[in-house]
């Protein structure tokens, strides 16, 4: 796997204990860390909207589909992906490192979007 | 007349498509802009049945992994519309009506899977490859320009705009996949 992302369910299980620990340190520091944010993106008519968005270290993106055939977002150069998402169904990646990261869908080559994290 | 001219166009991609079985038949047979609704529904169905069959003869026979997972693609996707246009003709109560068009596809397409059948390697890839995009485009072609125009039922017709959509895109990637095995 990949280090730049990670598994819905996994990141979740850290989410609680990075809560526990996060929720101690911001309230001696009195910090106001930004809470990761869920960025959307539809599939529709084999295409990714928007096709390129910018995220936060952190951050997640959601993919639905709307399209009758299932597709997938799956990131090119790791080729860590959602794995098929079908009609009305979401698919998430988590975002764990910045850099511009392409994707593709896995069973249609042609459709490509992309994801800057900062 | 217009209307005539565009009947005759459309007469003559089915030609293409069905070969000879329209080629001999009288000036006053159906043409694919006179199926209704059901038959529409029934070529359609069909259609997508043919390509999954060759997508399951490429399954059987080629060993390249990009024509692989194109067959795999054409199952999944042809399988997926299929059963949401069975869903819809459960929805209305209807059943898809068999014809002429319906039958000279599967005439051609037996005799196409038993010349593919024949090939091994190399050869059999570009004539697959091949094949699939001239099959989607002159299924396109049925879909878009004869069909689409003459489907009653919003909900059916909304149903050929998406498969459109679907098969447009197959068309490109089986351009793709032409340009792979001619090797550009
Ligand atoms: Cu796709």
């Amino acid at each position: 796997m990949s280090p730049s992302t990670v598994k819905r369910t996994v990141t979740t299980a850290l989410c609680i204990s990075a809560a526990i620990i996060g929720y101690a340190t911001a309230s001696i520091a009195g910090e106001d860390a930004s809470p990761s944010a869920e960025h959307k993106v539809d599939i529709r008519d084999f295409l990714y909207n928007p096709d390129s968005i910018k995220v936060k270290v952190g951050d997640t993106v959601t993919w639905t589909n709307h399209d009758i055939v299932p597709h997938t977002a799956t990131l090119s150069a790791s080729d860590v992906g959602t794995g098929p998402i079908l009609l009305s169904n979401e698919g998430s990646l988590e975002m764990q490192a910045s850099g511009t990261l392409t994707y593709h869908c896995r069973y249609h080559p042609e459709m490509q979007g992309e994801i800057l994290v900062e | 007349m217009q209307f005539k001219s565009l009947v005759l166009a459309l007469s003559l991609s089915a030609v293409t498509l069905a070969s000879t079985a329209c080629a001999i038949t009288p000036a006053s047979a159906q043409t694919p802009a006179d199926l209704n609704d059901l038959e529409i529904a029934h070529v359609a169905y069909t259609a997508d049945n043919i390509d999954i069959q060759y997508a399951h003869l490429a399954l059987a026979i080629s060993e390249t992994p990009e024509i692989r997972e194109f067959a795999m693609t054409m199952i999944r996707d042809h399988e997926a519309v299929n059963a949401q246009a069975l869903a819809l003709l459960e929805k209305l109560g209807a059943q898809p009506e068999d014809n002429f068009l319906s039958q000279s596809l599967i005439a051609d397409s037996k005799d196409l899977i038993d010349e593919m059948s024949q090939l091994r390697g190399a050869e059999f890839d570009k004539r697959y490859a091949e094949n699939e995009l001239t099959y989607h485009k002159a299924v396109n072609d049925l879909v878009g320009n004869s069909f689409i125009p003459n489907i009653e039922n919003a909900e059916v017709k909304a149903l050929f705009e998406s498969g459109l959509t679907i098969f447009k895109a197959h068309e490109k990637h089986a351009e793709m996949m032409v340009k792979k095995v001619n090797g550009s």
